[in-house]
């Protein structure tokens, strides 16, 4: 079982992938953590800047960040550059449970496919190293969000937050209501002091001014992020600097509406939602970072930003600390024309880019 | 390009503005006058000549902003402000739900109307807490919005809503032969609706023993009918047919409701009688309002007749009817079928050798067909006014007040459409071309209307201390050639077409 690093270094080399964790977790690289100093072309930092750095990483984590670190380890001089594995910020996990019209015992982390291989070689292709999972929001309060590294077999951090919906199309009932908003924001009202949020926060679905100003009278003070799934023109107004999570761009004039919202100071994390499309991240991004011609903003949706969304403090970010789930492009991921080249996940390889052509 | 205009010059402040007349909302009139603005108040009213640079317009006149008593700006009728999932949605609060953002505010705005109080949908037997609202300066929610142009809620609680009639059992059904859904329920008739009433508020009675006895689960819909029946809390009883308002009346008379004014009321005035004697206010809906939702009535066969077979005043020999005076609709009636019966003989003459004459039975059944079909128009709507309001009168206004029933007049969605011919000042206009004295009617826009909204004293009048919120009209407001030139809310311009 070779290193990732190893193959950084050796990019056009094949190699065995470590596609199963629970074969990467007996390996030889689980008894003697590895350590090595990634010298890439350029780091993406939390800001979303692209800094000349050296990272150092010590078993699953990054030990140090900085220019011309010194260590005893070895070096390995990696051509492009060197990202935080993307984020998806919400990912509905398939299955939904909206018998009830509150399933706040629920947990995502109950409902994911581990060995769905495909999905986790489309998140790697993607360079999507972490997912954070949301049970299906057909509900008012469908559960709890959970999250999990793309390639590991187990949950890094359960319970990061509580899914609520207050989009009439999701949360509508002919049978057993509610019949609309101000019948979900009933439920949620009453169902909201038997959720114990535990310093955590709530993810909540919005489509509207109405549901957004209608949700902030109703939770008070409590954290939450919206999560907007069609257009944000109507009511991005009302968001101001918010975190907000965005799958798609939807309607008429949504360039415009992007340049306006980011110039208010809105702050986007990218999430996959239903589509079950990590691909599409990347795009929605590059989008984004064309419209707003901030690449760093558009960066951060993607890594740091996507991260906090989900409330995690760990991923997303190299820096000092977090863990190294890292992702090597041929130049600026937002940059059409860049390739991925390799992606680590917690200190170990996932997965490398297939050679377009062999060096003799 | 007006609109562009509008745009640009919202959120400038006012500091002083003079007019030759001076509406103060309260009947009071003042002759040449100047209102002097601070911080979006009212700082002093002094007759006499404007200061320099006081905004001040030749035969201009100031009244007021205008305070719909009875509106559905912002509210999606037959869709998403109500829960029909049940049928006592009595704690639902208008104010969550409802869309600030919505163009009917700005619509409002340029008609002169400055707050407005927001009634929840009919779709419900109790349709939940009402809100009062400014109709500009909000937080905009849309991106591509101008800053302040949305509404501003001042009252969540403003009354709370029940709805008599037709409109809440509608699309209620009994179990057979459909599938399971929360509208298998009752009620599905106009009695119904009055039992689901009165198994709410006498639960919440026995809620209130419970409540005083020891503990109990708090119900928040409950609570909410207890205010209403402590009188801490107004009721606004949606009622069209004069049955309905009667059925308004008893209802009091057993709760005990202090507080209740019956909106819409229809055909109120045929129980205006009885509405002076329990006291009880009206809020009218609009007299006239886009065709579609018109209440009032079509034209009759009678009256169509007349239309078709003018009186031929062209023809010698015939004494010229108008020369006796007005004509009403009943003398045209009277003359068509007098023409009708008549017949022939003085309608051939018009016709020439082509013309196929058509007459009796053919013309009616003629007449009957191709006349606007108001009924056809409505059917299907879940907000069934045509068909419960068939004796309107644009005259109630005049026939409540000379009851001696306190009154408003309301909008209801005539501010959907920017092109409404029933915006709120037509209302008023309408009720003096039926006969209210014209101070009234402006105050039945202003400070009555503000009165029966719970904002007495705040809102509706121009006094020293009050929100600065005014209309300066171009001429007398209650003229049909009038228009607002400015709207001014709380010291900020909002509309301005000078």
């Amino acid at each position: 079982m070779l290193h990732l690093a190893l193959l950084f270094a050796t990019p056009f080399a094949i190699q065995t992938t470590p596609m199963e964790p629970g074969v990467a977790k007996t390996g030889p690289a689980e008894t003697t953590p590895a350590s090595w100093l990634l010298r890439p072309d350029g780091v993406i930092l939390p800001d979303g800047t692209v800094q000349n750095m050296d990272v150092l990483v010590v078993g699953d984590r990054i030990q140090a960040v900085g220019p011309d670190l010194e260590s005893d380890v070895p070096v390995l001089r990696l051509s492009g550059i060197l990202s935080p594995g993307f984020v998806d910020a919400f990912a509905r996990i398939s299955s939904a449970e909206n018998y009830r019209r509150t399933t706040p015992q629920l947990q995502a982390s109950d409902g994911i496919h581990w060995d769905d291989v495909d999905y986790q070689e489309a998140c790697w292709k993607a360079g999507v190293t972490g997912v954070h999972w949301i049970p299906q929001p057909s509900n008012v309060v469908s559960g709890w969000g959970t999250f999990s590294a793309v390639g590991e077999s187990h949950v890094r951090q359960s319970q990061t937050q509580a899914v609520v919906s207050l989009h009439p199309t999701q949360v509508v009932d002919d049978r057993l209501g509610p019949g609309s908003l101000p019948g979900a924001l009933e439920i949620l009202r009453a169902a909201l002091p038997t959720m114990n949020l535990k310093g955590t926060s709530l993810l909540a679905y919005v489509d509207s001014a109405e549901a957004v100003r209608s949700f902030r009278t109703v939770v008070g003070n409590t954290p939450h992020h919206f999560v907007v799934p069609g257009s944000l023109a109507s009511f991005g107004g009302l968001l101001g600097d918010q975190l907000v999570g965005l799958a798609s761009f939807e309607g008429a004039r949504q360039n415009e509406t992007m340049i306006r919202l980011h110039k208010r100071g809105l702050r986007f994390a990218l999430g996959t939602d239903g589509s079950r499309n990590p691909a599409g991240m990347r795009h929605l991004a590059m989008r984004l970072s064309r419209a707003t011609k901030d690449p760093a903003a558009a960066m951060r949706s993607l890594t740091s930003a996507a991260a906090e969304f989900a409330g995690l403090k760990d991923v997303g970010r190299v820096e000092s600390g977090a863990m190294a789930d890292l992702t090597l492009w041929s130049g600026h991921p937002l940059d059409p024309s860049s390739k991925l080249k390799a992606v680590m996940v917690g200190g170990k390889t996932m997965y490398r880019a297939t050679p377009v052509e062999t060096q003799p | 390009m007006i609109f562009t205009l509008l745009l640009l010059s919202i959120q400038n402040p006012v500091s002083v503005i003079a007019a030759d007349r001076i509406h103060l909302g309260d009947g009071q009139v003042l002759g040449p006058a100047f209102i002097t603005l601070e911080n979006g108040k009212v700082k002093s009213i002094e007759e006499g000549t404007p200061p320099q640079g006081a905004i001040h317009i030749a035969n201009a006149e100031l009244t007021p902003g205008l305070v719909d008593a009875y509106s559905f700006l912002g509210v999606n009728i037959g869709g998403y402000t109500v829960d029909e999932s049940r049928e006592s949605g009595a704690s639902q609060r208008l104010s969550e739900t409802a869309n600030l953002d919505h163009e009917a505010f700005q619509n409002a705005v340029r008609n002169g109307v400055t707050s407005a109080f927001l009634s929840p949908d009919s779709a419900n037997v109790f349709g939940g807490l009402a809100a009062f609202v400014k109709t500009s300066g909000g937080d905009s929610a849309h991106v591509f919005q101008k800053a302040g142009t949305s509404a501003r809620v001042l009252e969540n609680a403003a009354a709370l809503k029940i709805t008599l009639g037709n409109d809440a059992a509608n699309g209620n059904h009994s179990p057979w032969g459909r599938p399971f859904d929360y509208k298998t329920r009752r009620p599905t008739t106009r009695m119904g609706t009055v039992w689901e009433i009165r198994r709410q508020f006498y639960k919440a009675l026995d809620y209130k023993k419970a409540k005083l006895q020891g503990d109990v689960e708090t119900n928040a819909d409950l609570e909410v009918m207890l205010q209403v029946l402590d009188g801490r809390l107004p009721l606004r009883v949606q009622a069209r047919r004069s049955n309905d308002v009667q059925t308004a009346l008893r209802l009091k008379e057993e709760f005990g409701f202090t507080r209740m004014v019956v909106e819409e009321g229809t055909e109120a005035w045929r129980a205006r009688d009885l509405l002076a004697q329990a006291g009880v206010a009206v809020v009218t809906g609009p007299a006239y309002d886009d065709v579609t939702r018109s209440i009032a009535t079509g034209p009759t066969l009678k009256e169509l007749r007349a239309l078709a077979n003018p009186i031929p005043v062209c023809c010698e020999g015939l004494e010229d009817p108008t020369a006796a005076g007005d004509l009403t609709v009943e003398d045209l009636a009277a003359a068509g079928e007098h023409n009708d019966s008549q017949g022939d003989e003085h309608s051939h003459g018009h016709l020439d050798e082509h013309t196929v004459a058509i007459s009796g039975l053919a013309q009616d059944l003629l007449l009957a067909t191709t006349a606007p079909r108001y009924d056809a128009m409505l059917a299907g709507s879940s907000r069934n006014r045509r068909g419960e309001g068939d004796k309107a009168t644009p005259a109630m206004p005049f026939l409540l007040h000379q009851a001696g029933v306190y009154c408003a007049l309301g909008s209801a969605e005539a501010h959907d459409s920017a092109l409404s011919e029933a915006s709120l000042i037509h209302q008023a206009r309408t009720a003096v071309r039926w006969g209210l004295d014209p101070s009234l009617a402006l105050a039945m826009v202003t400070s009555q209307a503000a009165a029966l909204c719970g904002q007495a004293g705040k809102l509706g009048v121009i006094a020293k201390g009050l929100d600065a919120d005014l209309v300066l009209w171009s001429g007398d407001p209650l003229a049909g050639t009038s228009r607002p030139l400015l709207v001014i809310v709380e010291g900020q311009i909002a509309a301005d077409f000078r």
